[in-house]
Protein backbone atom coordinates (compact mmCIF):
# COMPACT_ATOMS: atom_id res chain seq x y z
CA UNK A 1 0.00 0.00 0.00
CA UNK A 2 1.26 3.46 -0.90
CA UNK A 3 1.68 5.73 2.10
CA UNK A 4 1.01 9.46 1.73
CA UNK A 5 4.73 10.10 2.29
CA UNK A 6 5.72 7.63 -0.45
CA UNK A 7 3.14 9.21 -2.75
CA UNK A 8 4.49 12.70 -1.99
CA UNK A 9 8.04 11.55 -2.80
CA UNK A 10 6.90 10.30 -6.20
CA UNK A 11 5.37 13.64 -7.14
CA UNK A 12 8.62 15.12 -8.58
CA UNK A 13 8.29 12.56 -11.39
CA UNK A 14 4.88 13.79 -12.53
CA UNK A 15 4.54 14.17 -16.29
CA UNK A 16 4.05 17.58 -17.84
CA UNK A 17 0.40 16.91 -18.75
CA UNK A 18 -0.50 15.89 -15.20
CA UNK A 19 1.39 18.91 -13.85
CA UNK A 20 -0.45 21.31 -16.13
CA UNK A 21 -3.78 19.76 -15.15
CA UNK A 22 -2.77 20.31 -11.50
CA UNK A 23 -1.93 23.96 -12.23
CA UNK A 24 -5.30 24.51 -13.93
CA UNK A 25 -7.10 22.66 -11.12
CA UNK A 26 -5.35 24.65 -8.40
CA UNK A 27 -5.94 28.05 -9.99
CA UNK A 28 -9.53 27.52 -11.15
CA UNK A 29 -11.08 25.44 -8.34
CA UNK A 30 -11.20 28.08 -5.61
CA UNK A 31 -12.08 31.06 -7.87
CA UNK A 32 -14.96 29.08 -9.46
CA UNK A 33 -16.12 28.12 -5.97
CA UNK A 34 -16.22 31.76 -4.89
CA UNK A 35 -17.68 33.10 -8.15
CA UNK A 36 -20.35 30.41 -8.11
CA UNK A 37 -21.25 31.22 -4.54
CA UNK A 38 -21.54 34.98 -5.15
CA UNK A 39 -23.24 34.64 -8.54
CA UNK A 40 -25.62 31.74 -7.84
CA UNK A 41 -26.08 31.09 -4.14
CA UNK A 42 -26.18 34.65 -2.75
CA UNK A 43 -28.85 35.84 -5.26
CA UNK A 44 -30.83 32.68 -4.46
CA UNK A 45 -30.67 31.11 -7.94
CA UNK A 46 -29.18 27.90 -6.51
CA UNK A 47 -29.87 26.54 -3.07
CA UNK A 48 -26.94 26.16 -0.72
CA UNK A 49 -27.87 22.48 -0.28
CA UNK A 50 -27.18 21.89 -3.97
CA UNK A 51 -24.10 24.11 -3.96
CA UNK A 52 -22.46 22.47 -0.92
CA UNK A 53 -21.32 19.23 -2.64
CA UNK A 54 -20.14 21.22 -5.68
CA UNK A 55 -18.18 23.50 -3.37
CA UNK A 56 -16.62 20.53 -1.58
CA UNK A 57 -15.55 19.02 -4.92
CA UNK A 58 -14.08 22.32 -6.14
CA UNK A 59 -12.24 22.88 -2.86
CA UNK A 60 -10.91 19.32 -2.89
CA UNK A 61 -9.65 19.78 -6.46
CA UNK A 62 -7.88 22.96 -5.34
CA UNK A 63 -6.25 21.40 -2.29
CA UNK A 64 -5.18 18.20 -4.08
CA UNK A 65 -3.76 20.23 -6.98
CA UNK A 66 -1.86 22.58 -4.66
CA UNK A 67 -0.50 19.54 -2.79
CA UNK A 68 0.66 18.05 -6.10
CA UNK A 69 2.39 21.30 -7.11
CA UNK A 70 4.22 21.56 -3.78
CA UNK A 71 5.15 17.91 -4.17
CA UNK A 72 6.52 18.43 -7.66
CA UNK A 73 8.70 21.38 -6.66
CA UNK A 74 9.94 19.87 -3.41
CA UNK A 75 13.69 20.28 -3.11
CA UNK A 76 13.66 22.70 -6.05
CA UNK A 77 11.83 25.90 -5.17
CA UNK A 78 12.49 27.49 -1.81
CA UNK A 79 15.59 25.38 -1.47
CA UNK A 80 19.15 26.69 -1.11
CA UNK A 81 20.06 27.58 -4.67
CA UNK A 82 23.61 26.34 -4.32
CA UNK A 83 22.22 22.84 -3.78
CA UNK A 84 20.77 22.83 -7.30
CA UNK A 85 22.69 22.00 -10.45
CA UNK A 86 22.95 24.51 -13.31
CA UNK A 87 19.87 23.29 -15.22
CA UNK A 88 17.80 23.29 -12.05
CA UNK A 89 18.99 26.84 -11.27
CA UNK A 90 17.96 27.97 -14.75
CA UNK A 91 14.49 26.45 -14.29
CA UNK A 92 14.29 27.92 -10.75
CA UNK A 93 15.07 31.41 -12.06
CA UNK A 94 12.64 31.07 -14.98
CA UNK A 95 9.89 29.96 -12.60
CA UNK A 96 10.54 32.93 -10.30
CA UNK A 97 10.62 35.35 -13.23
CA UNK A 98 7.34 33.97 -14.60
CA UNK A 99 5.77 34.20 -11.12
CA UNK A 100 6.90 37.80 -10.78
CA UNK A 101 5.40 38.64 -14.15
CA UNK A 102 2.08 37.02 -13.22
CA UNK A 103 1.91 38.76 -9.82
CA UNK A 104 2.76 42.12 -11.39
CA UNK A 105 0.09 41.69 -14.06
CA UNK A 106 -2.59 40.63 -11.56
CA UNK A 107 -1.77 43.48 -9.15
CA UNK A 108 -1.78 46.05 -11.97
CA UNK A 109 -5.12 44.75 -13.31
CA UNK A 110 -6.64 44.68 -9.81
CA UNK A 111 -5.48 48.19 -8.95
CA UNK A 112 -6.58 49.48 -12.36
CA UNK A 113 -9.96 47.79 -12.01
CA UNK A 114 -10.49 49.18 -8.53
CA UNK A 115 -9.45 52.66 -9.66
CA UNK A 116 -11.90 52.51 -12.56
CA UNK A 117 -14.64 51.26 -10.28
CA UNK A 118 -13.93 53.95 -7.68
CA UNK A 119 -14.43 56.68 -10.30
CA UNK A 120 -18.10 55.75 -10.62
CA UNK A 121 -19.01 54.99 -7.05
CA UNK A 122 -17.31 54.77 -3.65
CA UNK A 123 -15.88 51.36 -2.89
CA UNK A 124 -16.93 49.84 0.42
CA UNK A 125 -14.70 47.00 1.52
CA UNK A 126 -16.40 44.60 3.89
CA UNK A 127 -14.62 41.82 5.70
CA UNK A 128 -17.07 39.33 4.21
CA UNK A 129 -15.89 40.08 0.69
CA UNK A 130 -12.25 40.53 1.68
CA UNK A 131 -11.83 37.14 3.36
CA UNK A 132 -12.04 35.11 0.10
CA UNK A 133 -9.46 37.44 -1.45
CA UNK A 134 -7.15 37.04 1.55
CA UNK A 135 -7.56 33.25 1.41
CA UNK A 136 -6.77 33.28 -2.32
CA UNK A 137 -3.66 35.40 -1.75
CA UNK A 138 -2.49 33.13 1.09
CA UNK A 139 -3.20 30.02 -0.97
CA UNK A 140 -1.83 31.07 -4.33
CA UNK A 141 1.05 33.44 -3.68
CA UNK A 142 3.34 30.84 -2.03
CA UNK A 143 2.49 28.12 -4.55
CA UNK A 144 2.89 30.32 -7.61
CA UNK A 145 6.63 29.62 -8.21
CA UNK A 146 5.95 25.89 -7.79
CA UNK A 147 3.10 26.15 -10.31
CA UNK A 148 5.31 28.09 -12.73
CA UNK A 149 8.02 25.42 -12.48
CA UNK A 150 5.46 22.64 -12.96
CA UNK A 151 4.09 24.40 -16.04
CA UNK A 152 7.34 25.22 -17.83
CA UNK A 153 9.47 22.15 -17.16
CA UNK A 154 9.32 19.63 -20.01
CA UNK A 155 8.69 15.94 -19.46
CA UNK A 156 11.46 13.98 -17.86
CA UNK A 157 13.50 11.77 -20.18
CA UNK A 158 11.36 8.66 -20.58
CA UNK A 159 14.15 6.18 -20.04
CA UNK A 160 15.40 7.73 -16.81
CA UNK A 161 17.66 5.66 -14.65
CA UNK A 162 17.70 6.25 -10.93
CA UNK B 1 24.78 31.31 -19.92
CA UNK B 2 23.19 27.92 -20.25
CA UNK B 3 20.04 28.06 -22.29
CA UNK B 4 16.79 27.15 -20.64
CA UNK B 5 14.88 24.24 -22.06
CA UNK B 6 12.40 26.49 -23.86
CA UNK B 7 15.16 27.76 -26.10
CA UNK B 8 16.48 24.30 -26.83
CA UNK B 9 15.04 24.28 -30.33
CA UNK B 10 16.72 27.48 -31.44
CA UNK B 11 19.87 26.85 -29.39
CA UNK B 12 20.14 23.15 -30.04
CA UNK B 13 23.48 21.66 -29.05
CA UNK B 14 24.05 18.15 -30.34
CA UNK B 15 26.13 15.78 -28.27
CA UNK B 16 27.54 12.28 -28.16
CA UNK B 17 26.85 11.72 -24.50
CA UNK B 18 24.78 8.52 -24.89
CA UNK B 19 27.48 6.92 -27.04
CA UNK B 20 30.32 8.00 -24.75
CA UNK B 21 28.44 6.93 -21.68
CA UNK B 22 27.63 3.53 -23.17
CA UNK B 23 31.24 3.16 -24.25
CA UNK B 24 32.34 3.66 -20.66
CA UNK B 25 29.56 1.48 -19.27
CA UNK B 26 28.24 4.38 -17.22
CA UNK B 27 24.62 4.96 -16.27
CA UNK B 28 23.16 8.44 -16.18
CA UNK B 29 23.32 8.30 -12.41
CA UNK B 30 27.02 7.35 -12.55
CA UNK B 31 27.85 10.22 -14.89
CA UNK B 32 25.74 12.66 -12.89
CA UNK B 33 27.44 11.55 -9.69
CA UNK B 34 30.91 12.17 -11.13
CA UNK B 35 29.86 15.59 -12.43
CA UNK B 36 27.95 16.52 -9.30
CA UNK B 37 24.68 17.24 -11.11
CA UNK B 38 21.21 15.71 -11.03
CA UNK B 39 20.81 12.57 -13.12
CA UNK B 40 17.77 14.05 -14.86
CA UNK B 41 20.00 16.84 -16.16
CA UNK B 42 22.01 14.19 -18.02
CA UNK B 43 18.74 12.98 -19.57
CA UNK B 44 17.82 16.50 -20.69
CA UNK B 45 21.34 17.00 -22.09
CA UNK B 46 21.17 13.74 -24.05
CA UNK B 47 17.74 14.64 -25.43
CA UNK B 48 19.11 18.00 -26.56
CA UNK B 49 16.58 19.82 -24.39
CA UNK B 50 19.22 21.53 -22.35
CA UNK B 51 22.38 23.18 -23.60
CA UNK B 52 25.10 22.99 -20.96
CA UNK B 53 27.13 25.92 -19.74
CA UNK B 54 30.64 26.16 -21.14
CA UNK B 55 31.95 25.12 -17.73
CA UNK B 56 29.86 21.93 -17.66
CA UNK B 57 30.64 21.15 -21.30
CA UNK B 58 34.38 21.44 -20.62
CA UNK B 59 34.09 19.27 -17.53
CA UNK B 60 32.23 16.58 -19.49
CA UNK B 61 34.80 16.68 -22.27
CA UNK B 62 37.64 16.41 -19.77
CA UNK B 63 35.93 13.48 -18.07
CA UNK B 64 35.87 11.58 -21.39
CA UNK B 65 39.37 12.78 -22.25
CA UNK B 66 38.14 14.33 -25.49
CA UNK B 67 38.17 17.84 -26.95
CA UNK B 68 34.89 19.60 -26.28
CA UNK B 69 34.02 19.71 -29.99
CA UNK B 70 34.19 15.89 -30.08
CA UNK B 71 31.44 15.78 -27.46
CA UNK B 72 29.28 18.80 -28.33
CA UNK B 73 28.49 20.36 -31.68
CA UNK B 74 26.13 22.88 -33.22
CA UNK B 75 25.72 20.51 -36.17
CA UNK B 76 24.39 16.94 -35.92
CA UNK B 77 27.15 14.37 -35.49
CA UNK B 78 27.73 11.72 -38.10
CA UNK B 79 26.85 8.24 -36.91
CA UNK B 80 30.06 6.92 -35.41
CA UNK B 81 30.87 3.65 -33.71
CA UNK B 82 32.80 3.49 -30.44
CA UNK B 83 35.97 2.55 -32.35
CA UNK B 84 35.82 5.74 -34.36
CA UNK B 85 35.48 7.76 -31.20
CA UNK B 86 38.36 6.07 -29.53
CA UNK B 87 40.44 6.70 -32.61
CA UNK B 88 39.74 10.41 -32.40
CA UNK B 89 41.55 10.82 -29.08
Amino acid sequence: MTTPLAFFRRLPRLGQRARRIAVVGAFTGYPILQLGYWALVVPGQVSSVIWAPIAIVLFTITIVSVFALYGYGQGRMGYPKHALDERQRVMHDRALALSYGIVTTVVCLAVGGLAGWAMNEPIVLEMGSLVPVLIAVGLYLPVLPFAALAWIEPDLPSDDEA
Amino acid sequence: MASPTKGAERELVHNRLPLLRANRGMSRADLAGVLGIHYQTIGYLERGEYAPSLHLALRIARLFDLPVEAVFSLEPFEQLGPESLLGSR
